[in-house]
């Protein structure tokens, strides 16, 4: 196989290939960074590779050894969003007030994939704390959309969904608190799996939003995506918020006819702010699937305008909290600040130094939604209208078991565009709902509108990733492929 | 709303966040832009509707409280930008007045 065909290769190919001895893991790992060193001078995917020999080496002594009992993940190069904790090596979730941190400890999905012997290749550019929709907000410069140079790759897991999108990395771990694994992966025409509330580890992801984060999955192929969820969720004693029901075989079921799936379309996703081309789009993606046998039928949840600013709420707030413990006390940099200065003030000072101006702004919000006088107002107030906007959706699913939707009201957008924090926020519309209620949703390429790729979503009920993935699998067989931007 | 300049130093010292004036010119008017737009919300009837606990709903309950044998002690401690033997170091100041 050429480096070309190499990088092309799915999860799932490239587990074949390897077990048929048509590489090795090492061959493997080689054209990836190989491509990654190609790519990064004009992506910016990357923040630091990590490199690690001896996996790939072991792998294939065990593959010449006892291939049968090597995990499915073994020896396959992944990326991993820098808020992922590894032990050992810089973790700075994109943020100045992170330089030089190294955790004491793997983050429970990196533990996984380490017992797993996956090869893992690097960390990805992020929105600094996974805020922002374009990581404009890296504290370390943004990533370049590897379909269009100009255009922002999404976030916040923008790195994350580039590498996988440019072929310089087989599959990829984000995060989404609001979106940040779906909006990017709709952006580079890349699968973008958001699992529900608690199917994944949370343990040793640093944290934005406690109540909404979730690890996500960026890959090529929806079968990929259901082969790595499979291959991490599990219940986590290290997260109190981990669930405990047992995990659905997803693959076993991918390829179920869709007779009978009933999918809603919920009218809202579609009117106002949503950009009448990507609309279409995702219209004509709803006649493939009832070609396929689903009942596509349009419904209304009509607190979805509500969600953003629920969700533009509860994240400061949460997040402020969050972000409480950076110090410069225990890790990062400590403010500069003169010698006499009081202690308060050595604090404010390696905030004011170390947060970037998103950070600060959701600090600001969230503290004041989270204060008393306006805490009723603001922060209460925002999670009873969450309640309702959970009902909604639990009401939809007694009539549909998929809802479809537009991951993004536009195809990825020019550097810049969205200079004031209003209108990137309103770049979630479409992707809040399914988080503030805990769903999992996923976003797969529907189409192309001049060389860019739009995204559509598919939102299932709590721990329903199995009908997410069959229909998400499907639907992009009948499609056919987008292929990778090579030429970058 | 609007957010005053007062109201917005306040909550900037409750969040030991130190801000430049430029700063506070700049939040005070996206601030008041994202609260004025967050007030749609008070169109909503919630009086008889619960806050959301997501949390509750997914926990799986905390798990026993018995020690686990972790020696992390040493990595944690490398991060520390200022430290004395097996402790963190401040420098100075902890017990000084605000100025």
């Amino acid at each position: 196989m050429t480096p070309d065909d190499l990088i092309q290769l799915t999860v799932r190919s490239a587990a074949t290939a390897l077990r048929q001895r048509q590489l090795s893991a090492v061959e493997l790992e080689q054209a990836f960074r190989e491509r990654l060193h190609q790519t990064e001078p004009s992506l910016h995917a990357y923040l630091r590779e990590t490199p690690e020999a001896s996996v790939a080496r072991s792998v294939d002594d065990q593959l010449a050894a006892d291939a049968a009992s090597l995990p499915i993940l073994a020896g396959l190069p992944v990326a991993l969003k820098d808020n992922l904790a590894v032990a050992g090596a810089e973790t700075t979730a994109g943020s100045k007030i992170l330089t030089g941190y190294r955790p004491a400890r793997d983050a429970t999905v990196v533990a996984k994939l380490r017992a797993a012997q996956a090869t893992i290749l690097g960390k990805t550019n992020l929105d600094e704390f996974g805020m922002g929709a374009s990581t404009e907000n890296s504290a370390f410069g943004p990533t370049k959309n590897p379909r269009r140079l100009d255009r922002v790759p999404g976030g916040s897991s923008g790195g994350s969904a580039a590498a996988v999108a440019a072929g310089s990395a087989l599959y990829a771990l984000g995060t989404d608190t609001g979106g940040s694994v779906r909006q990017p992966a709709a952006f580079c025409g890349v699968v973008g799996l958001k699992p529900s509330y608690g199917r994944l580890s949370r343990s040793g992801l640093i944290a934005l939003t406690s109540s909404t984060d979730v690890v996500g999955i960026l890959a090529k192929t929806v079968e990929d995506a259901a082969i790595v969820l499979q291959s991490l969720a599990a219940h986590d004693a290290d997260d109190a918020t981990s669930r405990r029901e047992p995990v659905d075989d997803y693959q076993a079921s991918l390829s179920r006819p869709l007779a009978g799936l009933r999918i809603g379309l919920p009218s809202e996703y579609f009117g106002a702010g949503i950009d009448p081309a990507v609309a279409r789009e995702v219209n004509k993606a709803a006649k493939i699937f009832a070609t396929l046998g689903a009942t596509v039928e349009g419904c209304s949840l009509p607190s979805t305008p509500l969600a953003i600013w629920v969700y533009y709420i509860v994240t400061p707030a949460e997040a402020s909290t969050n972000l409480s413990r950076y110090d410069g006390i225990r890790f990062g940099p400590t403010g500069a600040v003169p010698a006499e200065a009081a202690f308060s003030q050595r604090l404010a000072a390696t905030r004011g130094q170390g947060f970037g101006p998103e950070p600060k702004r959701r600090i600001l919000l969230g503290t004041f939604a989270l204060s008393a006088g306006y805490y009723d107002a603001y922060y209460d107030k925002a999670q009873r209208v969450r309640t309702l906007i959970s009902r909604e959706f639990a009401t939809a699913f007694e009539r549909f078991d998929l809802l479809l939707t537009p991951t993004a009201p536009t195809v990825a957008f020019p550097f810049g565009s969205n200079p004031d924090p209003l209108s990137m926020y309103l770049q979630d519309v479409c992707l809040v709902g399914a988080s503030l209620a805990g769903l999992p949703a996923i976003s797969v390429p529907a189409g192309v509108i001049d060389g860019l790729p739009v995204g559509l979503q598919l939102i299932g009920p709590a721990l329903g990733e199995g009908a997410v993935l069959r229909a998400a699998h499907q639907f992009e067989q009948a499609r056919g492929p987008l292929p990778l931007p090579l030429a970058v | 709303m609007a957010v005053s300049r007062d109201t917005l130093q306040t909550v900037a010292r409750l969040a030991r966040l130190s801000l430049t004036n430029e700063e506070l010119d700049v939040y005070e008017r996206q601030l008041s832009a994202v609260l004025d737009a967050m007030e749609q919300l008070n169109a909503v009837p919630t009086a008889q509707v619960p806050a959301a606990d997501l949390a509750a709903v997914s926990a799986s309950g905390v798990r026993d409280d018995r020690p686990q044998p972790r020696s992390e002690a040493d990595a944690i401690l490398q991060n520390a930008p200022e430290r004395s033997g097996r402790y963190l170091k401040l420098s100075g100041g902890m017990f000084n007045r605000d100025t």
